[in-house]
């Protein structure tokens, strides 16, 4: 009786294994030893705030990512396989983030490749995405990643320290010799403030008043009546919308006089703090005073051109934006929604060039379609792209945003603008600031 | 930090003090009678407030919205403890059953505000831009008329308090619920006035909130809760006189705080907090905690 009931454990385990393995290609090795991957829809994670304070930032990136998907599909996918983008709402901060990325990468089918985290739960998810094996496009400027050795992880934020720098030059540039700094008290904002003082200063400047907000508080008059007190020329800024639109609002109360001009990083920009901010100073002083110093974009050429129809066509980025009070009409002329478009081309060329929509074996392939060298074929869409490889090119993917130049720690650093603020979606260039001015000053520190 | 800039911040902090006062007396009002932490009342505050921007959209006079948000407040309150905390209270939940109750009702109004009004920002606009310079403290229109409703909505909790009937009947059911029962006194109406009235104040709060920033969203609720239950506890829970004083503290420490370091404005206020509980556990003010099972 035990010797039958052994036997037939033994043939229960012998037809299992059989029918586990490679029954539908999933994780197992294709004929020429490279393993296969997920198959039928993959899904590109899309890891931001969906709910809370930050709440417009989710809508924004996942319409950007069905931006590209919507593109790559109609070209016939990714190795015969369609794409989507996954909702995955971390909710801005990392106590709901850690479980949620947890959730995503351990119980989400056919999942291949991340655009997120944010600055807000970076430190904590980061390493849950890594240790998941699947290619990540961080959304944060955090210096903490500067040098890091997460395999997994490509950057192509710009970095906060670099935004210090760049915007010190812009206010050398424009004129300014007193600065007011005010950044709110979160890691993000705080880590452009030390390369930003000590340039501005290094470039002749003065520092008058150094102001670290708490954030999301209801009155800042006394901090706003420090600065006035201090006569800057200008005042350099990087803070959430909500903080933001409190200070500023409640600076403009204590003075008769006009608010000091504002030079901040990208984020002042942002749907969220263009609206929370010129609703509290008047869009009008919003668009005389308040200047951005963002990555520089090129939105032109035929790359582009593909890109701005898809966002405007597109029923997916529609019903993806609608959400966040946002429009293809804006994601086609902003520079982050551009970068991230690029990420998920790269992410979905690397595969093809890989062979493969296994995550842990089409990771270098990131490298590969995005390194300048010579013999390969530039490349500006996924078409493009797509067509390239398949004829047994190599290619330098350089996109909408790019180039795209990883260095040893999977960052790449763009060139910045300043821009003045026209309307909703439409800003001026003021000033180009390249990525050679950036290095010179930089060699000076 | 000279005598000028500290004058400046006393200012700030009555005007901070202001909006505090009418959510703390609302919010200890309610907690002294109905013993029940309500931690949806940063919510009912922005959804009064929205209800005042409605109003204000539609063209009606800022003091006809206010008059609105302070209703609008009473009735959501009073709607509140009737169909969502009193059929739980029935079935035998416990208190900290009953706190988390308050925090889901808190998620779920906080996501109908979102979902009605959208992500975005709104301001009710205040017609009247002047400051106004008391030496060296400055007022803006709506900052003293912040002042000058919190004081007389502070001056009528005191005179129903001490002067009526329902005010006597309150304290009474504040004080012992059972004894004031056996005495006759109807409670369960007496409950109910205390979610109208703390509810009038919550509303009261958050249109006084709202004036005095420039931009809300349906989250901003949550964020003035903490300083509201803050200046509750430090004055005694369910002592409105305590939270007057306990709002006074934390208004003022909060923005004589941030001239020595601004990123921690709050810190001293709950330092204060802290010190004062370690020497009188049961606030500055009251003596009814010790009944409350609130402290250990």
């Amino acid at each position: 009786m035990r010797h039958r009931l052994t036997s037939l454990i033994a043939v229960l385990v012998v037809v299992t294994a059989a029918c586990t393995s490679d029954g539908d290609g999933e994780d197992g090795p294709d004929g020429n030893g490279v393993p296969e991957g997920p198959s039928g829809t993959l899904v590109i994670g899309n890891f931001q705030p969906y709910s809370g304070p930050n709440a417009l930032f989710g809508p924004w990136m996942i319409g950007s990512c069905w931006v590209a998907v919507d593109i790559i599909n109609a070209e016939g996918g990714v190795l015969d396989n369609d794409l989507s983008c996954g909702r995955f709402d971390s909710q801005g901060n990392p106590a709901q983030a850690v479980p949620a990325a947890q959730q995503m990468v351990a119980a989400t089918s056919g999942l291949v490749g991340i655009l997120g985290p944010s600055s807000d739960d970076a430190q904590a998810t980061v390493p849950v995405m890594n240790e998941a094996q699947i290619p990540f496009f961080p959304v944060s400027g955090l210096v903490d990643f500067n040098q890091n050795d997460f395999e997994y992880f490509w950057r192509v934020a710009p970095v906060d320290d670099g935004k210090g720098v760049a915007m010190s030059v812009v206010a050398r540039d424009q004129g300014y010799a007193r600065a007011a700094v005010v950044a709110t008290d979160d890691p993000g904002s705080q880590s452009i403030v030390p390369p930003l003082e000590s340039v501005f200063e290094q470039l002749g400047g003065e520092i008058v008043s150094n102001i670290r907000l708490a954030a999301g508080q209801s009155s800042y008059r006394t901090e706003a009546q420090q600065v006035l007190d201090a006569d800057p020329d200008v005042i350099l800024t990087e803070s959430d919308h909500r903080s933001a639109s409190t200070f500023f609002g409640q600076m403009s109360e204590l003075t008769d006089e006009d608010l000091p001009p504002v030079i901040g990083t990208e984020k002042v920009h942002e749907p969220p703090y263009v609206r929370a901010v010129s609703q509290a100073i008047g869009e009008e002083e919003f668009r005389e005073r308040v200047v951005s110093v963002a990555p520089h974009t090129e939105l032109s050429g035929p790359a582009y051109e593909i890109y701005a129809e898809s966002a405007l066509s597109s029923e997916n980025v529609a019903e993806a934006a609608a959400e966040g009070d946002l429009d293809g009409e804006f994601l086609s002329v902003d520079p982050y929604a551009a970068g991230w478009y690029d990420s998920v081309n790269i992410l979905a060329l690397a595969m093809i060039a890989a062979g493969t929509t296994d995550p842990a074996t089409y990771n270098p392939f990131v490298l590969d379609v995005t390194a300048p060298e010579d013999g390969k074929v530039e490349v500006g869409t996924f078409a493009e792209g797509k067509e390239a490889l398949e004829s047994g090119d190599s290619i330098q993917y350089v996109g909408v945003a790019g180039p795209y130049i990883f260095n040893e720690y999977h960052n790449s650093s763009p060139p910045y603008a300043a821009k003045q603020f026209i309307a909703p979606g439409e800003t001026e260039n003021v000033q180009i600031v390249t990525v050679e001015q950036l290095a010179e000053v930089l060699s000076g520190t | 930090m000279d005598l000028d800039s500290i004058t400046t911040a006393l200012g700030f902090g009555f005007v901070a003090a202001a909006v505090l006062a009418l959510g703390a007396v609302g919010f200890t009002l309610q907690f002294g009678v109905t013993n029940l932490l309500n931690l949806a009342y940063g919510e009912v505050m922005i959804a009064s407030a929205f209800i005042a921007y409605v109003a204000d959209r539609a063209g009606l006079d800022l003091w006809v919205a206010f008059v609105l948000a302070t209703v609008s407040g009473a009735v959501i309150s009073l709607a509140l403890n009737r169909f969502v905390f009193t059929p739980f209270i029935r079935r035998g939940t416990n208190l900290f059953g009953m706190i988390i109750v308050t925090i889901a009702l808190s998620l779920v109004l906080q996501n109908v505000l979102q979902i009605i009004f959208g992500p975005s920002f709104f301001s009710i606009d205040i017609e009247t831009k002047a400051t106004f310079r008391v030496g060296e403290m400055v007022f803006t229109a709506a900052g003293l008329a912040i002042l000058g409703v919190a004081s007389a909505a502070m001056l009528l909790v005191h005179l129903l308090l001490k002067m009526t009937k329902i005010g006597k009947a309150m304290r009474a059911t504040s004080t012992d619920p059972v004894l004031a029962r056996a005495s006759g006194i109807p409670t369960a109406r007496i409950i109910d006035l205390a979610w109208l009235l703390s509810g009038a104040l919550c509303g009261g709060a958050g249109i006084a909130l709202v004036l005095n920033i420039p931009t809300f969203n349906s989250t901003t609720g949550t964020e003035f809760l903490v300083p509201i239950v803050a200046a509750a506890v430090l004055g005694g829970v369910g002592q409105p006189y305590g939270a007057m004083l306990g709002a006074i503290v934390i208004g003022i420490s909060a923005e004589l705080a941030a001239l020595v370091e601004p990123a921690h404005r709050e810190t001293l206020a709950f330092i204060i907090l802290v010190v004062v509980l370690l020497l009188r556990p049961q606030g500055i003010l009251s003596e009814v905690a010790t009944r409350k099972e609130v402290v250990a």
